[in-house]
């Protein structure tokens, strides 16, 4: 089977590899290798993962020419549960706003975790959340934008 | 169905099967590859967000068909689609020959 999606990015089988596998990102491969990391840590990585789906979301409506800027566009729910699988509807726009921020994320209403994170705005449809601490650092280190 | 209402229809679908293949994505990162999963209706109404459970053979049998799409029971549309598959939970529905199985084609992320 091939290691890559196609049009997806994200390796399959990636965390189960030897570490000389060259498409693999260390924050992917500490999800599943590290039994001793902080919670904190965890929590952002997890949001990570949320994160970079997020953002190959991003580029689907583009693709499939649904591109408008008021138009409600499906987002995965980025708060640190990895069994959360809710949709959180925003506009490209909303979502850039987000992403201006390397400690940024966004959450279904009720998901924020205000352990690592605190709430920045709110609306019916979802929070925005900037991470802060060691959570936030991580967050910021993992952050796909650079 | 106008054909601008079936090209709209068409590329909401593929937003969400995009959607769905993120969320698989993530089961396989947090290492959940067994049992049922839930995925997101693809049916053509943009603001339709409901779940799905379902078995993951159940999606990949599925999604091995680029003409085929996940719906909630009573979000088909049967203008562009044919039901092909009904479950309790879901229904799995194909697109007619033509424009609607030509969009679906174009738009497949595994194609």
């Amino acid at each position: 089977m091939s290691a890559r999606l196609s049009g997806v990015g994200i390796e399959k089988n990636a965390f189960r590899l030897p570490p000389s596998f060259a498409g693999s990102s260390c924050w992917k491969k500490e999800l599943v290798t590290s039994g001793k990391m902080t919670s904190a840590k965890r929590k952002a990585l997890n949001e990570g993962a949320f994160r970079e789906a997020n953002e190959k979301l991003e580029r689907s409506p583009r693709e499939l020419d649904l591109v408008d800027g008021d138009s409600l566009i499906p987002f995965l729910c980025e708060c640190p549960r990895q069994e959360c699988r809710e949709i959180v509807l925003l506009t490209l726009r909303e979502y850039e706003d987000v992403r201006s921020s390397p400690k940024g994320g966004l959450a279904a209403v009720g998901h924020e975790d205000r352990s690592i994170e605190r709430v920045m705005a709110q609306n019916n449809r979802f929070v925005t959340t900037e991470k802060f601490g060691e959570a936030g650092d991580v967050h910021a280190e993992a952050n796909p934008r650079g | 169905m106008s054909d601008e209402r079936t090209e709209k229809v068409a590329r909401n679908e593929a937003l969400y099967r995009q959607v769905n293949e993120r969320i698989e994505d993530l089961n396989e990162i947090f290492g959940e590859m067994s049992g049922e999963f839930f995925v997101v209706c693809e049916c053509g109404d943009a603001r339709c967000a409901e779940q799905i459970a379902l078995s993951r053979h159940a999606y990949e049998r599925m999604r091995a068909n680029p003409a085929q799409f996940i719906v909630r029971p009573g979000h088909q549309a049967a203008a562009v689609e044919d039901v092909v598959i009904t479950e309790a939970e879901y229904m799995v529905v194909e697109k007619h020959a033509g424009k609607p199985a030509r969009l679906a084609q174009e738009t497949d992320p595994r194609g």
